[in-house]
């Protein structure tokens, strides 16, 4: 079953299209990283799947269900932008408030649970506003796991945590995925969303540029040889003759070669060439990489 | 991967919803110090406005019965001193006022956004922030009686009145804080974010001047009883039974027709 369907979705603000015809299918159980630029819609899409906008058109189903329909509500965990938390309530009543929302049977205990998953247990009796960005993540966090719910919405939630706040995020997350759980998440941080998604879809201009699987995506990425000699063009050149493909990067000036093994590469160039060798390594193309050449070739 | 979550679709009744949001709206009105501020400013207001009855000039002599105070002796819709206006009907220019800025702190903090991703309903915020309004303003009348009759003991003025219509009137009064918190609370839903257009808004009607301005030009009849400002002066020193149910009346018919229309705004319109 999916969690999320959505189909041709759209949502205009005056002129300006938000979403334009929008299709987007999120498996149960998957994580979903979904990815845009800056204004791409995303947020947007994620306040549409939470009822917190109005649809211009298209439609929402969460399990079937039309996203709307209050039994399918209480199964949503949000996280989006900030938590809405009073600044001046300590977490722990600020907690307290939202469960009360929620109509929680064991308060108490449910705050304490998703405290300690977000390792926030030392923080409760802090107030709100004295919290810093990274804790007030961790606690939208756990805002948005009161209830244990089935479907997560998270907005951006690694933005201001520090390296042990993403290994825990990743934890949590992943853990939850296993449970079960269904997890769409939004970030700017491609590392990190590589390291837990299993699904991803990219958005551009309001549009789905591209939905797949983790698999999928592996099996775009090939993996290379990149290596550095003290002359790269003469090397680049031969190994472009001899391998059909050998780009330059720019950035750490290595050349990179496809569908190759790095030792016969090595052995190629000093054989036939004398040309040695400085620097070798096995890589494959990350998520951001793919991310960022899949958006070159649609500006083009 | 297994994933083995079952999912249970549960649909809490209107009753458990609004236990959980009311719970909610009062722990924040209990524990917000603006609240305590309003009851106090409520209190202050009879002592300001008997010291200016004390003095000269105009408003001299404006009082010849403590309990004028609380309520004008008569449904007077076109005031012709201070002393006809100034009265526990001042309580809801300031409720108006608290309202705004309770519901404004909602949408500033982020609360609505994480509240309507929830299963709750919009008319059960409409329903809630109404009940939680009109008591905070019940509440304010409250402190404006005590503040009343504190500041008539110190003036010296004679406490006479028959006791029925001086219970009639209060609680007409107090009964009309549910329109008014209705009034308010749909006020800051159109305006949501833009708290000080609200403010002002409420601070405008709250004052009642559209129908003293419209008891101007139709003159002192009682047809001005179906505005809330109406029945709300219709609640004075002369109040009988009929008048508190006058005040009920207009005050739940009010409330309902506010709280349908909010209800209607927020289903219609992006809620952040």
């Amino acid at each position: 079953m999916n969690a999320i369907e959505i189909r041709n979705l759209s949502k205009t603000f005056g002129e300006k299209r938000a979403v334009d015809g929008l299709n987007m299918t999120v498996p149960q159980g998957a994580i979903y990283g979904f990815i845009g630029e800056n204004g791409s819609g995303k947020s947007t899409t994620e306040k549409l799947i939470c009822g917190l906008l109005k649809p211009s058109g298209g439609e929402i189903k969460l399990w079937g269900k039309e996203h709307r329909d209050q039994t399918v509500r209480s199964q949503i965990g949000v996280l989006i932008e900030a938590p809405g938390c009073f600044p001046n309530t300590t977490v722990w009543n600020n907690m307290k408030l939202q469960a009360a929302n929620l109509g929680l049977k064991n308060e108490d205990g449910e705050i304490r649970r998703v405290l300690h998953l977000v390792r926030m247990d030392g923080a409760a009796n802090n107030k709100f506003k004295n919290c810093s960005l990274g804790m007030k993540q961790r606690i939208g966090i756990a805002f948005a796991l009161l209830g244990n719910p089935a479907l997560l919405v998270l907005d951006e939630p690694i933005n201001g945590l520090d390296a042990d706040g993403m290994r825990i995020m990743r934890e949590i997350l992943t853990d939850l995925s296993h449970r079960g759980t269904t997890v769409l998440i939004s970030s700017h941080i491609l590392g990190e969303l590589e390291k837990i998604a299993t699904h991803y879809g990219i958005i551009r201009g309001g549009k789905m540029l591209r939905e797949m699987t983790a698999e999928q995506l592996n099996a775009d990425c090939p993996t290379y040889v990149a290596l550095k000699t003290d002359d790269i063009e003469k090397t680049r050149d031969i190994l472009q003759r001899a391998f059909g493909r050998a780009d330059m990067d720019e950035q750490t000036g290595e050349i990179r070669v496809y569908g190759v093994l790095a030792q016969d590469v090595a052995k190629y160039l000093f054989g036939n060439f004398g040309i040695a060798v400085s620097e070798i390594r096995t890589a494959k193309i990350s998520l951001e990489e793919y991310y960022i050449n899949l958006m070159q070739e649609e500006r083009k | 991967m297994e994933n083995t979550k079952t999912l249970q679709f549960e649909k809490p009744s209107f009753f458990e919803r609004l236990k959980g949001m009311l719970g909610v709206d009062f722990y924040r009105l209990f524990h917000t110090p603006l609240f305590y501020i309003f009851l106090a400013i409520a209190a202050i207001i009879p002592a300001l406005v008997s010291m200016g009855a004390m003095g000269e000039g105009e408003t001299a002599g404006m009082f010849s019965n403590a309990w004028q105070i609380i309520a004008a002796d008569n449904p007077l819709y076109i005031v012709h001193n201070m002393g006809e206006y100034a009265n526990m009907n001042m309580v809801f220019i300031f409720g108006g006022i608290m309202v705004s800025i309770f519901i404004g702190h909602d949408y500033r903090s982020g609360y609505v956004k994480q509240l309507f991703t929830t299963h709750a309903k919009k008319e059960d915020y409409m329903i809630s922030k109404t009940l939680v309004s009109a008591f905070s303003m019940v509440c304010m009348c409250g402190t404006y009686l005590v503040g009343g009759m504190i500041a008539g003991a110190a003036t010296g003025l004679p406490f006479t009145i028959n006791a029925g219509s001086l219970l009639c009137a209060i609680l007409g009064k107090m009964i009309m804080s549910l329109g008014w918190a209705s009034l308010y609370t749909f006020i800051n839903i159109i305006f949501r974010r833009k708290f000080g257009i609200s403010i002002a808004l409420c601070f405008v009607l709250g004052t009642g001047i559209p129908v003293i301005g419209a008891a101007a030009l139709v003159g002192n009849t009682a047809a001005l009883n179906i505005f809330l400002y109406g029945s709300s002066v219709y609640a004075c020193l002369s109040a009988n039974l009929l008048s508190v149910l006058v005040c009920l009346t207009c005050s739940v018919v009010w409330a309902i027709i506010y709280n349908v229309l909010g209800s209607v705004i927020l289903y219609h319109r992006d809620v952040y």
